[in-house]
């Protein structure tokens, strides 16, 4: 995808772009909300080799947390949360730019306190402490 | 500054050249450093070590990935690269067969280690689609291949 709006020039390939970002984070967050159960295609290489990653299960937090199910979410993995919350920023950063909240959620201290919440919980899954 | 197609000095922000009217660097006749005239072959000044063609001093001949509008979320790289698939933070940025070596070789990695490998390989290929993201969002460009 990237490589086709590269070829399109200035403003049009921005707001393509802006168009494609948005419509995929919407059929996401539609897909996750509206579907009964999830497909069980993990999307991880090493589900299908039985080794234990620190992201297993969080496509699976995705859908607990769109439906309500937060506790059910957090034994999953953790990581969920940080995803759904990225899902969010994003929505709001591409809608409303300039909005208030999203500058508050959308800058480099939110960013790098969210990679580090990303690591610990990851790391948290890989050793089972959750 | 000097204009490196007539070797006058040009200020360092100046558009043309007022000497001779050409891209101050888009000559190869004087060095920007010094004004020794130098040969079109030259990548470097021998006088003062300057480089004549930034771009052939860079190491890699490939094209570089321009900053896209609106950015990527560095975070969102970082969690793509990290939660689907490793190396599918870098594809979206652009750096395509960077990130397919680094899915193939996170699986050959962690396939290897029994699973523990992906300790390294996990936040290793998470941090660098961020540090490459944050670089794309405040305006440089990238390498096909540039790491971290």
């Amino acid at each position: 995808m990237g490589i086709l709006l590269e070829r399109w020039p200035g403003i049009q390939r921005a707001v393509t772009a802006r168009r494609v970002e948005l419509a995929l984070i919407v059929a996401a967050i539609a897909y996750f909300t509206l579907s009964r159960t999830l497909l069980n295609i993990p999307m991880c290489p090493f589900a299908y080799l039985g080794i234990n990653c620190p992201t297993c299960g969080t496509t699976r937090a995705v859908w607990q947390i769109f439906h309500g199910h937060f506790w059910a979410a957090w034994s999953l993995n953790p990581i969920g949360f940080i995803v759904v919350f990225l899902l969010l920023r994003r929505l709001s950063v591409l809608s409303a730019p300039r909005h208030l909240v999203v500058r508050i959620v959308s800058n480099q201290v939110a960013d790098i306190a969210l990679l580090g919440a990303f690591f610990c919980a990851g790391f948290m899954k890989f050793l089972h402490v959750v | 500054m000097y204009c490196q197609n007539c070797g006058k000095a040009v200020a360092e922000n100046a558009a043309v050249c007022l000497s001779c009217g050409a891209l101050p660097r888009s000559g190869n006749q004087f060095c920007p450093g010094c004004a020794t005239p130098t040969q079109p072959i030259q990548v470097v000044c021998v006088k003062c070590g300057a480089a004549l063609n930034p771009g052939a001093l860079s190491g890699s001949s490939g094209e570089r990935i321009a900053p896209c509008n609106p950015p990527r979320d560095p975070v969102l790289m970082a969690a793509l690269s990290g939660c689907c698939i490793a190396g599918l933070g870098q594809i979206v940025l652009g750096q395509v067969a960077k990130g397919v070596v680094i899915m193939l070789g996170s699986m050959v990695i962690g396939v290897l280690t029994m699973g523990v490998g992906i300790l390294v390989t996990w936040p290793a290929g998470a941090v660098d689609a961020y540090l490459v993201a944050k670089k794309l969002k405040e305006g440089r460009s990238v390498g096909q291949w540039e790491f971290f």
